[in-house]
């Protein structure tokens, strides 16, 4: 059966080892050896939709089924890792690493040694896009604090987007916090990787490691959380999220990635995301303590469930969708609670029926039943708005700015990304201020909305504008 | 209707379901379809029912365009077929269209000189003067020239055909002297032809059009004399019969 | 004669397609694979011819093209029991979805598929010796069965200009929304089936559910809210396949229900719902039957009861019901219906009755109904139509696949106007 296939391109240290962790996820949920790329069941297919995922080499069910995925990083040593433990799974030309690394500068992975590796980076992706029946979407997996996610990163979804125009690109970028961080120049990479991403990319999904941070800490009584457990919870959201692209069922509602860019993103600047994840029961219990439904709904809504550091309860949702998995005898009772929780939500008058609930009957690995929010929610303005102050703090003393002015980059460029990045900030402000007004707007004739929102901050930005700038 | 059409179209559209039915399962078997999906649409125009052959020529296009390994060949010839029914039904800008559009696929294929691309551009070329662009028009019928020289030779039917085509195309330029050219030369190579390879209507065609030129120059006596061999081999055919043409093949000017 | 073909399109238009074809096929005593079951008499082949299509070893095809732009439901359906059933022929998937926009399913992916579906349906059509019209199931707030199903509906209509055309259109809900721009995707079906179709019946999934769930006595799924649509709808086509006395048909149905062009939306309803396997255990009498047949919460649609009138209405009865019956009470039916004030006291309503009925029902009835009251339908719709096209949230994304912005307004007005003539009509 043809589905629609998606491509996942992982960059950076930080991406590469979140796409491995989500390959071998998702290769056990479908039944197939992360080692040596078999049907874990000899003579059959792997389970589900495959091949939305997964392509296929060799003709007979003998074959073996190789991710569509490719892997870039400027340095070698994740990409070795990889190579060293996962066996034949990948397609060694799909793994692409150079040597010297990005030195956490945006503008080396942007403009220095990112554009030496682009061509042969580019004729991999033309080659996975070819052998598609259908692009259903590119995923993109990298984290802005370092220079190859950030600045590689945005080279390439430029340049994917100018080639491939049609093609639906998510960005899964990881932003940086000063509890996980390694690189001091964080927040510049953060900032310049934001205005590509804000101007390319067609979403953005957002997972702050200063909310993971707290989460692993809180939730799952971690000490000291590394890397790794944070990469297994974004693991977890990944593969939820992908999960009605993968599964057809009786009772599953199927989900292409661009339906659900289409529910998510009511204006085309308005595209920054985040979500959250239930249960999140610690890995070690999970398999003996199961929550439910009722609790689930009301732990994916909570504010300190959000794979971001900010309280989307405070804020307002433009749009939202619920992913269920799992078994489904609590359909009746799922859709009744979150009918239920809905009302309760600060939703945005202007857009009434953004709330989409999609079902997958497949469990994932960790636990019988999950579910996963993705939000479209102003309070993201708040990430951002951290990001910058942490910007404007070294920016306002020039501190490593030169990494960036030798590399090519000039001040000027270097001040409208960052006014790219207020823009960006305002009109989440301005979403959330004007999606309050059903209180007081006055019902009978239905007026356009163009007047301006006064804000102290900034000139006044309406709606109307927000539409034609991208 | 006719009961003869009526049985064939039947039959095809039985043909047509039966081929359906194996494409489900097998996509292998597109150029199947493709072709009794031809076989139908042909009946249809036969019928008179245009608009049930575009939608049957627009579904093997788009079954074409989606296999995994693009056959150019295949998406060239049923670009020319629609063409074809565009120019039979009419509408010119469409047929220009797609004609253009199948020497596109034709030339990025690398099929550049083959003769089924000579004769879509003498077919495109004709549309052309049809829609008054003189200038596509002789450049088309040139390069179709060139290339039915190369493939045939310099004395054959076809070349023949097309050095026709431009002596009308001078002719409506008002560009006699060339007109005189083409025409004679046209002439020159449908006498020499044996009989088995010459189509006497065709013959008859070129005396008709150079009477029309020798008139143009005032010539007519040399006029009147072309218009009498001209009927002498009309009458002397068993009644007017045109060759049946297939589809998409060459379209002689009759002015 | 009197064949109907029936087009299925998108998720929900073919999962409609499963439940219903596999009631019509226990209607007509074939078993799944369209063969006749041994021993039972199957009701003379003449009825037969209105849904199926016998071919020569006795097997019988139903007259369906089933549509969609995902292959899920459609796989599912050729997995299952009914494998072997229709016609490879006629249906028609392709990859990629039209991600519940109107606009990819009108333009983008209903252009690459809109000529197969056109010449599928056409050889279809030469099957028939006298085609009465179509059927279109299809919901109306999503991608494929709204977008492409408005094209379907424009060139259906523009070949065969003379035969009627019959919507099952299933429109969002009140409160349960599938999807965040089904407000434009439903308003922009609606105008095309305001300007192509004969009739629509109006559907929605919380009335459905309601309603399950009030005579089942479980948590209704999918499956059983679909089961009613397919009740539905083999009632309405029950008297051309099955013998019986005044007879209503499509054409019938049509003449007799839409009084000014254009208000041709309809509710329906159908009684006695009971849980599965109890269906024929408790015989109603005509009364009871009759009643539940018009109880305003047994209508599929969440329409304006209080504020509005009866324009008319259409009822079947299947089964054990006797004329006597109906003509008895008729006229206190009747009264009961807050009918429009110009409409002649004993007008507006036409009672039919058909021998059989439904498989496991000793009797069954099915209203079909035109009120002012759908308005409210319209009106909601407008009005999240308007909120979000105001403020210019998801329009991108129609833009980007052809769908402009004055179209869109184009067909808010329509609907709006629409639902103006309901309440003027009061």
């Amino acid at each position: 059966m043809k589905v629609n296939n998606t491509i996942v391109i992982s960059i950076g240290q930080a991406g590469n080892q979140i796409a491995a962790s989500f390959w071998k996820t998702i290769c056990q949920e479908h039944g197939i050896d992360p080692m040596s790329g078999m049907a874990t069941t000899q003579g059959t297919p792997p389970r589900g939709n495959w091949s939305s995922f997964f392509s296929q080499l060799g003709e007979s069910n003998s074959g073996s089924y190789v991710p569509r995925a490719i892997m870039i990083d400027l340095e070698p040593s994740v990409i070795d890792n990889v190579k060293s433990t996962s066996g034949s799974l990948f397609n060694p030309a799909n793994l692409i690493s150079r040597t010297e690394g990005a030195g956490g500068n945006f503008a080396v992975g942007y403009s220095g040694a990112g554009r030496e590796v682009l061509p042969e980076v580019m004729s991999r992706v033309t080659y996975e896009i070819d052998k598609c029946d259908n692009v259903g979407g590119i995923i993109i997996i990298h984290a802005t604090g370092g220079g190859t996610g950030s600045g590689f990163g945005a080279l390439l979804i430029e340049s994917i987007k100018e080639k491939y125009p049609e093609a639906p690109v998510l960005s899964c970028a990881v932003l940086p916090s000063p509890q996980v961080s390694s690189v001091v120049t964080e927040p510049y990479n953060t900032v310049f990787a934001l205005n590509s991403l804000r101007r390319t990319a067609d979403a953005c999904l957002i997972f702050d490691n200063e909310a993971l941070f707290e989460l692993a800490h809180r939730k799952w009584n971690i000490e000291s959380p590394t890397v790794d457990d944070l990469n297994l919870l974004i693991t977890e959201a990944l593969a939820g999220i992908t999960a009605s692209m993968r599964f057809s069922g009786f009772l599953t509602v199927e989900i292409s990635l661009r339906e659900l860019l289409t529910n998510l993103v009511p204006q085309p600047s308005l595209h920054f995301l985040m979500c959250a994840f239930a249960p999140l029961t610690p890995p070690d219990r999970s398999k003996f303590e199961e929550m439910g439904i009722e609790d689930m709904i009301k732990s994916l809504f909570d504010n300190g469930s959000v794979f971001a550091a900010c309280s989307p309860m405070e804020g307002r949702f433009l749009s939202t969708a619920v992913l269920y998995r799992g078994i489904m005898e609590d359909k009746p009772l799922a859709d009744a609670s979150l009918a239920a929780m809905r009302e309760k939500l600060p939703l945005t008058y202007w857009i009434p029926t953004a709330f989409k609930i999609g079902y997958v009957e497949q469990s994932g690995i960790s636990h019988r039943k999950s579910m996963v929010l993705l939000a479209n929610n102003t309070e993201i303005a708040r990430v951002l708005d951290r990001i910058c102050h942490n910007f404007d703090k070294l920016w306002q003393r020039k501190a490593f700015a030169n990494w960036y002015l030798n590399e090519g980059m000039n001040e000027e460029q270097i001040v409208s990304f960052r006014a790219s990045a207020q823009e960006l900030i305002q009109s989440y402000q301005v979403a959330e201020e004007s999606g309050a007004k059903a209180k007081t707007q006055d019902e009978g004739t239905t007026s356009t909305r163009t007047h301006a929102v006064d804000d102290r901050r900034a000139p006044s930005v309406s709606l109307r504008d927000l539409v034609d700038r991208r | 209707m006719d009961p003869n059409l009526e049985r064939q179209l039947l039959s095809a559209s039985r043909s047509v379901e039966e081929v359906r039915r194996l494409a489900y399962r097998d996509p292998d078997r597109i150029g199947q379809l493709v072709e009794q999906i031809s076989v139908l649409a042909d009946l249809r125009q036969k019928e008179g029912d245009f608009r049930k052959a575009e939608s049957l020529y627009r579904e093997a296009l788009y079954r074409a365009q989606e296999l995994k390994k693009p056959d150019p060949d295949l998406l060239c010839g049923i670009h020319s077929l629609l063409a074809h029914l565009y120019d039979r039904w009419g509408r010119m800008d469409k047929a220009a269209e797609y004609y253009e559009k199948a020497l596109k696929i034709a030339d990025d294929a690398g099929l550049k000189d083959n003769d089924k691309v000579a004769t879509i551009k003498n077919n495109l070329a004709m549309i052309f003067k049809g829609l008054r662009d003189y200038k596509k028009a002789e450049q088309y019928y040139q390069e179709a020239l060139d290339i039915f020289r190369l493939a045939d030779g310099d004395e054959s039917p076809r070349v023949a055909s097309v050095l026709n085509n431009l002596g009308v195309l001078y002719y409506t330029n008002m560009d006699v002297d060339r007109a005189q050219q083409m025409h004679e030369r046209a002439l020159g190579i449908r006498q020499s032809l044996a009989n088995d390879q010459l189509d006497p209507a065709d013959l008859s065609q070129t005396y008709i059009n150079l009477g029309a030129v020798y008139k143009a120059t005032g010539d007519f006596q040399k006029a009147e004399a072309c218009v009498d061999r001209a009927k002498r081999i009309r009458s002397g055919m068993n009644g007017f019969h045109a060759n049946p043409r297939r589809a998409a093949s060459l379209l002689i000017d009759k002015t | 004669m009197r064949e109907i073909l029936s087009i299925h399109v998108g998720q929900c238009g073919n999962q409609i397609a499963d439940r219903f074809w596999r009631l019509i096929l226990r209607e007509h005593g074939l078993t799944d694979q369209g063969t006749p079951k041994d021993g039972s008499s199957a009701a003379s082949n003449a009825n037969m011819e209105v849904f199926f299509h016998k071919i020569r070893d006795g097997k019988y095809i139903p007259r369906a093209v089933l549509v969609d732009l995902e292959p899920g439901v459609i796989a599912r359906i050729e997995s299952g029991d009914m494998s072997q059933l229709f016609d490879e022929s006629s249906i028609v998937r392709k990859i990629p979805g039209a991600a519940n926009n109107w606009a990819r399913g009108y333009n983008v992916e209903g252009e690459r598929v809109i000529d197969q579906v056109m010449n599928v349906i056409d050889n279809a059509v030469e099957k028939t010796k006298g085609l009465q019209g179509f059927l279109l199931t299809h919901s109306i707030g999503g991608g494929s069965g709204s977008g492409l199903g408005s094209l379907i509906l424009e060139r259906l209509r523009q070949a065969y200009p003379k035969k009627k055309i019959f919507t099952f259109s299933v429109a969002p809900s009140p409160v349960i929304s599938d999807s965040a721009v089904e407000p434009y995707n439903a308003i922009l079906t609606l105008q095309r089936i305001l300007d192509h179709a004969d009739g629509a019946v109006l559907l929605d999934n919380e009335a459905l559910f309601r309603i399950a769930k009030a005579k089942l006595n479980r948590s209704p799924n999918y499956m059983d809210l679909n089961h009613i649509i397919a009740l539905i709808m083999s009632s309405v086509t029950a008297s051309l396949r099955f013998p019986g006395k005044l007879n209503t048909d499509l054409s019938e149905f049509v003449t007799n229900l839409v009084p000014f062009p254009g208000n041709h939306f309809f509710t329906a309803s159908f009684a006695p719902m009971r849980a599965p396997g109890q269906e024929g255990q408790v015989r109603s009498n005509f009364p009871d039957l009759s009643r539940e047949t018009f109880s305003q919460d047994n209508f599929t649609a969440a329409i304006d009861w209080q504020q509005g009138v009866y324009l008319a209405a259409s009822a079947l009865f299947r089964g054990d019901v006797k004329q006597k019956e109906v003509d008895e009470n008729m006229a206190s039916i009747r009264k009961g219906l807050n009918f429009a004030s110009y409409m002649p006291a004993a007008g507006g309503l036409k009672i039919g009755v058909a021998e059989t009925a439904p498989e496991g029902f000793a009797s069954s009835g099915l209203a079909l109904v035109n009120h002012t009251g759908i308005a409210a339908v319209f009106e909601r719709l407008v009005t999240q139509f308007d909120i979000m096209f105001d403020n210019h949230a998801y329009t991108h994304w129609y833009e980007a696949a052809g769908v402009s912005r004055d179209m869109m307004a184009a067909s808010r007005d329509a609907i709006a106007n629409l639902a103006k003539s309901y309440r003027d009509a009061s």
